[in-house]
C-alpha cells in the first residue's frame, strides 16, 4: 500500500520538485520578485531589460563565489578564505598572462585553486582543525602571499577572451550571466543527481552515520573545499574579465555576502539542509537591495544597517530552530 | 593520575600557547633596547591589552558553543561613540573628569545593549549565533559609521594617560587593567553559577537543561557580557589611538576567535578558559611588534599570524590524531 | 478495557497523583487522558512498549515538557511542574536513559550541577563540592574519583554518576528511565541495594525497564501504558506474566520466534586470533553460510567493538578475517562493504539514520557507489530497488520522501536494516537491533532475519536480550572480558547456560 502511494507520486525523482518544494525555495523566489517589483515602483527604469541584465552581471560574481560557500556550508563547514582565494586567483590571472599568455594563466589559476582547497580540506579533515579557524588562517596567509606576489601592485591585464566572458554578450545576454547560469545548473545537478551530492548532504547531516555507511568523509571534505576554492578563483577570473585588470582587495567585499546569500537562500548554517537554487536568489536579493538603497540615496551607514536588518528579517522568516522544550 | 599531570593534559593547548608567548617575550627582550626599563612592560601591555579584553568577550560566547562575529563592530561602535562624544560631554558637564566618567558609562551601557540585542535575537528568535551576529555586525558597523562618518574625533589627554600610562610612574596602567579583568572579572565569573552554566551549556545543552540550568538566561548573559567587554575593549582602543575609527576595528572579530582557539578553547564549546585566550591574544599582538623589530615588510604579518595559528593547533592535535586514526572514526 | 484496582499497600492518599493528563507533539498524541499514582516508599514500575507514553509521563513529572491538559496532585496539593528546576525543588528527579551529564565537567561538578554549594559571595566552593561528592560516593559504595572528567569514564560509571547526581538532591521521588541498560550485573546489584535503602526511608522510586527479571526483584506496584493510554495498574506479583504481556501488547503474543532452519555447511566467515587491544582478544570463530550466530555476554565486554571491528570501524591489532576463503583487509567501513559485510549499528539515532533526510536517501546511502553511472544516480533503478526494500521490510512510510526522523522507532530501525540489506552483502552484522523497539516489530525483525538466513546470508547477531538469542540463533558465543568463554549450539542454547558463562560461573 505504501508503494502504491509512492508510485502515484513519481515526481520525487524530478529536480524541480526537490529543489523548489523541499526547502521552501519558492518563498525565497517570491521574496526576490517582491523586492524587484518594489524597486521598479521606486525607480521605473529598473523594469528595463538592460537594468535587469546589469544587475544579474553584478550578482553573477557573488553568485559564483557563493556556489563554493553553499557546498561548504552544506557539508557542515564554513569557508572564510573565499575573498583572498578569489583575489589571488585574479592576480595570478593578470600577472601570469603577461609573460605566458592567457591559457597558461588560466591553468595556473585553477592549479592555485585546487592547491588552496586541498590545503584547507586536509587541515580540516585530517588535522581536525575547525573550518572557521582553518580557513581564517588560510585567509591570512593568502593575503600575505597575494601582497608579496604582486609586490603590492598587481600588474597585467585581462586577456581578450576573458574580457569577452566578463563584458561581452551572446544574443543579447551577457556572457557573465550565461556562465553563471551554466555553473548554477551544473551545481544543482551535482547536488541532486550525483552520488557526490548525496554524500555531501549525508556528511553535513551526521558524520558518524555517513562513516558507518561506507562514505569516506575525509576525502569528501577535501573535495568540497577544493570545489569551493575553484569556484572562488573562477569568480576572481570573471571579475578580472569584467574590470580588465586585477587589484588588491578585489574580493574583500564578497566574503560576508557569500555567507549571507547562502543563509538568505535557506541553507542551514548547521549543514545538511538546503541547496544552491536558494543561494542564487540570495545573491540577487542582496544586489537588488543595494541598488534600491542607492536609488533612495541612502548613505553607507544606512546601507549597512538595512543590510543587516534584512538578513535578520529573512532569518526570522524561515531560519528558526526548534525549541529545546516542547 | 596525579593532579598536575591531569591539569597539564587537559590544558595542553593553553600550556603550549604560554610556551610560545614566553619565546616571543624572550625574542622581545633580545631585540627591544628598553625592554628592561619601565617603558618595556608598558609598551608590551599596551600592545596586548585591547585584543586580550576582546578575547574575554569571545571566550564567553565560544564556551556556550556559540560565537560572536559582532565583536569588531561593537568595538568600532563604542570607540566611535567615545571619540565623538567625550569632548562635547565634558564641555557640557563642565569638568573633564565628570565628562570622561559619563562617557564611559554611556559607552558601557551601549555595549551591554548591543550584546543584549544579540543574545535576545539568538535566544528568543532561536537562530544560529554565527548568522545573527554576522547580521548585527553589519547593523552596529552602520551605526558606528553614522556616528563617525570619517575616522577622527577628540580624546582628552587625561583619558589616554589614565589607560595607557603608568601608575606611580612604574606600573603600566594596561597591566593593571588586564589584572583586573583576570582576577576580579574572570576568576569570580568562573567560580559563579553563571560560569558553571556556561561550561555546562557548551558541554551538552540538553544535559544542562534537565539539570535545572536556565539555558536562555545563561546565553543572554553570555552575549550581554560579550557586548560589555567589547565596549571595554572599545574604550581601551580609544585611549590607545586617541581617536575613533568606525570600521578600523573589524579585525578584532576574527583575531579574538583566533586568540581564543590558540589558547585552547574549543569552538565546539564547554572546554577551555580565559587564561589561554590571554596568551593567544598576546601572541597574535606581539608577533607583529617582533616583525617590525626585524624589519620584515608588513606584507608578511598576516601570513606569520596564520602560520602560527595553524602550527599551534596542529601540534596540539597531534596526540589526538594518533588516537583518532587508531579508532578510525570519522 | 481491563482495569484492575487492587487495594494499595498504603492506606493514605498517594504521594503523587496524575489525572487525565494529555500531551501531543505536533499532531502526534504521546499521552491521552492518562492516570497514574504512586505512594511513598514504593517501587513503582512503568510498563509499556516504546512509544506507549512512559517517557512522556516521566518528562512531564520532571518538568522537561508541559502537559497540554490534566492535573497533578503532589503531597496532597494540586500543583504544576514548570521546569526541571521546579521539579528538583519539589523533590522529583530523574535518571535518564540518555544521560544528562556534561562530558567536559568533572564528576563532582556534574553531581552538583545546578545546585552547587556557594560562599556568601555567590562563588562556588569547589573544595566543598569535592568533599561532599566523596562522602556521597563512599556512602553509596562507589569508587569513582570526584575529580575525573566524565568524558573519561566508562558508560557504566557514567550511569552510576548519573544516579549519584539524582540522589544528591535528596529526592522524594526518583525516576529511573531505563537506567540499568548500561550497567553490568554487579552495578545492577548495587543499584538495587540502593533503591531498597532509599525506599525504606520513604523515597518513592519509579522504575522503567524492559527486563521482567529485574522488576520481579524490586517492583511493588506497576502501571501499564499502551498506545499513549493508561491500561491498568496492579500490585506486583498479583497478576500473571501472560496478563501483563497481554496488557502491554494488547493482543495474545504467541511464540514470536520463527522456526530455526538448518543452514549450509559451507564456511562463510572465518575469524582467526582476532584482537583489538583494549577491546577484545584472540577471537577464533568459524561461521557457516546461512547461520545466525549470536553474540552474548554482559554489556561492555567487547561485543560491540567486535562487530565494529568486523566492519572496519574499530582497529584490529592482530589476527585475520577470512571471507569466502579470502583474507580481507579492513581499512574502514567502505572496504568492509566491498567485501560483502554490512553493519546495523547499535545507536540508531546517532549512527544509523540521517534523521533529517528522506527515507529514500537513508536507504540508498550504503549503496550509492554501486548504483552510480559516472557518478550519477540512476533514479529509476534506485526507486525500484528501494520500493522493494520498503515492501519486504514492511516499512510504514507515506512516501519515500518522508523525513526518516518522523517515522516511529520500529520503522526507523527497519530503514537502518534495509540500508544494510541493500548493500547485498553475504554477511550481516546486527548490533542489538531490537533495543527499544515494540514487540510487534521485534517479531517482524526475527522473521526477516530467518528469511535472510534461509537465502544464505550469514548473520552475526549481538543482543543484550537473552530470550531473542535463544529464540533465533543457531549458535551463541559468550563474551567475557573481551574473550569468548563459551560457545553453545542447538539445545545447549538456554538462558541459564548463557548467564552462567557470562558471569563466569561454571
Amino acid at each position: 500500500m505504501n508503494t502504491e502511494m509512492v508510485k502515484k507520486n513519481p515526481l520525487h525523482s524530478k529536480i524541480t520538485v526537490s529543489v523548489f518544494h523541499k526547502y521552501g525555495v519558492l518563498k525565497i523566489y517570491v521574496t526576490m520578485v517582491s523586492i524587484y517589483i518594489i524597486s521598479g515602483i521606486i525607480q521605473p527604469q529598473y523594469f528595463a531589460v538592460d537594468h535587469v541584465m546589469q544587475l544579474l552581471v553584478i550578482a553573477s560574481f557573488l553568485g559564483i563565489a557563493a556556489i563554493g560557500q553553499t557546498l561548504v556550508v552544506l557539508s557542515g563547514g564554513l569557508d572564510l578564505s573565499i575573498a583572498y582565494t578569489l583575489n589571488l586567483g585574479a592576480v595570478i590571472m593578470t600577472q601570469v598572462s603577461i609573460e605566458h599568455g592567457g591559457v597558461a594563466a588560466f591553468a595556473a589559476v585553477l592549479a592555485a585553486g585546487i592547491f588552496i582547497g586541498a590545503f584547507n580540506g586536509i587541515g580540516i579533515s585530517y588535522l581536525n582543525i575547525s573550518p572557521i579557524i582553518m580557513t581564517l588562517a588560510m585567509s591570512s596567509i593568502l593575503k600575505s602571499i597575494t601582497y608579496v606576489y604582486s609586490n603590492g601592485n598587481p600588474k597585467g591585464a585581462s586577456p581578450d577572451w576573458l574580457r569577452f566572458l566578463g563584458t561581452g554578450s551572446i544574443l543579447g545576454i551577457k556572457t557573465a550571466v550565461i556562465i553563471w547560469i551554466i555553473l548554477s545548473a551544473a551545481v544543482v545537478v551535482l547536488l541532486v543527481k550525483t552520488t557526490f551530492g548525496r554524500k555531501l548532504y549525508s556528511v553535513g547531516t551526521n558524520t558518524s552515520v555517513s562513516y558507518l555507511s561506507g562514505i569516506q568523509n575525509k576525502r569528501l571534505i577535501i573535495m568540497v573545499y577544493i570545489l569551493s576554492s575553484l569556484f572562488s578563483v573562477v569568480a576572481g577570473m570573471m571579475l578580472v574579465g569584467f574590470y580588465g585588470l586585477s587589484h588588491l582587495g578585489m574580493g574583500d567585499s564578497l566574503l560576508l555576502p557569500t555567507i549571507a546569500a547562502v543563509v538568505i537562500g535557506g541553507t542551514s548554517i548547521l549543514g545538511g539542509k538546503g541547496g544552491y537554487a536558494g543561494t542564487a536568489a540570495g545573491a540577487i536579493i542582496i544586489y537588488l537591495l543595494m541598488s534600491i538603497l542607492t536609488v533612495l540615496d541612502i548613505n553607507d551607514a544606512g546601507k549597512q544597517i538595512i543590510y543587516g536588518l534584512v538578513i535578520l528579517f529573512v532569518l526570522f522568516l524561515y531560519g528558526r530552530g526548534k525549541a529545546v522544550r516542547l | 593520575m596525579n593532579n598536575q599531570a591531569l591539569l597539564f593534559r587537559r590544558n595542553k593547548e593553553a600550556v603550549l600557547a604560554f610556551g610560545i608567548l614566553l619565546l616571543i617575550l624572550v625574542l622581545f627582550a633580545l631585540n627591544q633596547n628598553d625592554f628592561f626599563t619601565r617603558y618595556g612592560p608598558q609598551s608590551i601591555f599596551n600592545q596586548v591589552i585591547t585584543l586580550s579584553i576582546a578575547s574575554l568577550a569571545q571566550t564567553l560566547t565560544v564556551l556556550t558553543k556559540g560565537i560572536d562575529l559582532s565583536i569588531g563592530s561593537m568595538i568600532g561602535l563604542t570607540n566611535s561613540i567615545a571619540a565623538t562624544y567625550m569632548e562635547p560631554i565634558s564641555q557640557k558637564a563642565g569638568s573633564q573628569a565628570a565628562g570622561i566618567l559619563l562617557t564611559v558609562i554611556i559607552v558601557l551601557a551601549a555595549g551591554c545593549l548591543a550584546g543584549f540585542i544579540n543574545g535576545a535575537i539568538i535566544v528568543y528568535g532561536r537562530l544560529q549565533p554565527i548568522i545573527v551576529t554576522l547580521a548585527t555586525a553589519s547593523v552596529y558597523g552602520g551605526i558606528a559609521l553614522y556616528i563617525r562618518p570619517t575616522p577622527g574625533g577628540m580624546v582628552p589627554y587625561q583619558y589616554t594617560e589614565i589607560l595607557t600610562g603608568r601608575i606611580f610612574d612604574i606600573l603600566p596602567a594596561s597591566a593593571v587593567v588586564l589584572a583586573v579583568f583576570i582576577f576580579l572579572v574572570w576568576f569570580p565569573l568562573r567560580r559563579s553559577s553563571l560560569g558553571q552554566s556556561l561550561y555546562a551549556i557548551g558541554g551538552n545543552e540538553y544535559s544542562a537543561f534537565v539539570s535545572g540550568i536556565n539555558i536562555d538566561r545563561t546565553k543572554l548573559w553570555a552575549y550581554t557580557l560579550s557586548g560589555l567587554f567589547s565596549a571595554c575593549a572599545g574604550l581601551l582602543l580609544t585611549a590607545q589611538t586617541a581617536s575613533g575609527d568606525p570600521l578600523g576595528s573589524s579585525l578584532f572579530t576574527l583575531n579574538s576567535i583566533a586568540a581564543v582557539v590558540l589558547g585552547g578553547t574549543s569552538l565546539a564549546g564547554g572546554k577551555g578558559g580565559y587564561m589561554g585566550a590571554v596568551a593567544g591574544a598576546s601572541i597574535l599582538s606581539l608577533v607583529l611588534g617582533l616583525l617590525i623589530f626585524w624589519g620584515v615588510p608588513s606584507f608578511y604579518q598576516n601570513a606569520v599570524q596564520g602560520v602560527i595559528l595553524l602550527l599551534a593547533l596542529s601540534v596540539g592535535l597531534l596526540p589526538k590524531i594518533k588516537i583518532k586514526s587508531l579508532q578510525r572514526t570519522g | 478495557m481491563d482495569k484492575v484496582q487492587e487495594k494499595t499497600a498504603e492506606p493514605n492518599a498517594p504521594l503523587l497523583e496524575v489525572r487525565n493528563v494529555s500531551k501531543s507533539y505536533g499532531g502526534v498524541k504521546a499521552l491521552i487522558d492518562c492516570d497514574f499514582s504512586c505512594g511513598a516508599g514504593e517501587v513503582h514500575a512503568l510498563l509499556g512498549e516504546n512509544g506507549a507514553g512512559k517517557s512522556t509521563l516521566v518528562k512531564i513529572l520532571c518538568g522537561v515538557v508541559k502537559p497540554d491538559s490534566g492535573t497533578i496532585r503532589y503531597m496532597g496539593e494540586e500543583t504544576t511542574i514548570d521546569s526541571p528546576i521546579d521539579a528538583s525543588r519539589k523533590g522529583i528527579v530523574a535518571v535518564f536513559q540518555e544521560l544528562s551529564l556534561v562530558p567536559e565537567l568533572s564528576v563532582a561538578e556534574n553531581v552538583f550541577l545546578g545546585h552547587e554549594p556557594k560562599t556568601r559571595w555567590g562563588l562556588i566552593e569547589f573544595k566543598k563540592m569535592k568533599i561532599w561528592t566523596d562522602h556521597l560516593f563512599q556512602d553509596l559504595g562507589l569508587t569513582i574519583s570526584p575529580e575525573s572528567r566524565v568524558a573519561d569514564l566508562s558508560l557504566a560509571d557514567q550511569q552510576l554518576v548519573e544516579i549519584a547526581k539524582a540522589l544528591s538532591r535528596e529526592p522524594q521521588i526518583i525516576i529511573f528511565d531505563e537506567a540499568t541498560s548500561a550497567l553490568g550485573s554487579q552495578e545492577v546489584e548495587l543499584l538495587f541495594t540502593l533503591i531498597k535503602r532509599i525506599t525504606k526511608k520513604g523515597t518513592t522510586a519509579i522504575f522503567i525497564s524492559h527486563r521482567m527479571d529485574e522488576l520481579d526483584r524490586i517492583a511493588d506496584r506497576a502501571t501499564v501504558f499502551r498506545d499513549a493510554r493508561y491500561v491498568a495498574d496492579f500490585d506486583w506479583g498479583t497478576v500473571g506474566k501472560d496478563q501483563i504481556v497481554h496488557w502491554i501488547a494488547g493482543r495474545e503474543v504467541e511464540e514470536t520466534f520463527p522456526q530455526k532452519k538448518p543452514h549450509s555447511n559451507e564456511t562463510a566467515l572465518e575469524i582467526r586470533n582476532l584482537t583489538s587491544s583494549g577491546n577484545f582478544y584472540d577471537i577464533n570463530l568459524v561461521i557457516k553460510k546461512g547461520e545466525i550466530f549470536g553474540i552474548a555476554g554482559l554489556q561492555g565486554h567487547g561485543q560491540s567493538q567486535f562487530l565494529r571491528s568486523l566492519f572496519g570501524a574499530c582497529p584490529i591489532t592482530e589476527g585475520h578475517v577470512i571471507v569466502n576463503n579470502k583474507s580481507i583487509i579492513l581499512k574502514g567501513p567502505k572496504s568492509a562493504i566491498q567485501a560483502g559485510i554490512s553493519l546495523v549499528p547499535e545507536d540508531r539515532k546517532h549512527e544509523g539514520l540521517l534523521l533529517t533526510r528522506s527515507v529514500k536517501e537513508n536507504l540508498a546511502l550504503m549503496t550509492l557507489d554501486k548504483r552510480q553511472k559516472m557518478g550519477f544516480i540512476d533514479g529509476t533503478s534506485e526507486l525500484n530497488e528501494l520500493h522493494h526494500a520498503v515492501e519486504s521490510l514492511k516499512i510504514k512510510t507515506s512516501n519515500l520522501e518522508q523525513e526518516a526522523g518522523s517515522l516511529s522507532g520500529g520503522n526507523q530501525q527497519k530503514v537502518v536494516i534495509g540500508k544494510a540489506i541493500l548493500a547485498e552483502g553475504d554477511i550481516l552484522l546486527l548490533a542489538d537491533p531490537t533495543r527499544g523497539i515494540d514487540v510487534g516489530t521485534k517479531s517482524e525483525i526475527y522473521q526477516y532475519m530467518s528469511n535472510l538466513a534461509a537465502q544464505g546470508i550469514t548473520i552475526i547477531f549481538y543482543s543484550t536480550e537473552l530470550p531473542e538469542l535463544v529464540g533465533v540463533c543457531h549458535r551463541v558465543a559468550v563474551f567475557k572480558q573481551g574473550r569468548v568463554t563459551a560457545t553453545f549450539s542447538g539445545e545447549e542454547i538456554t538462558e541459564h547456560h548463557i548467564i552462567n558463562a557470562a558471569l563466569g560461573v561454571a
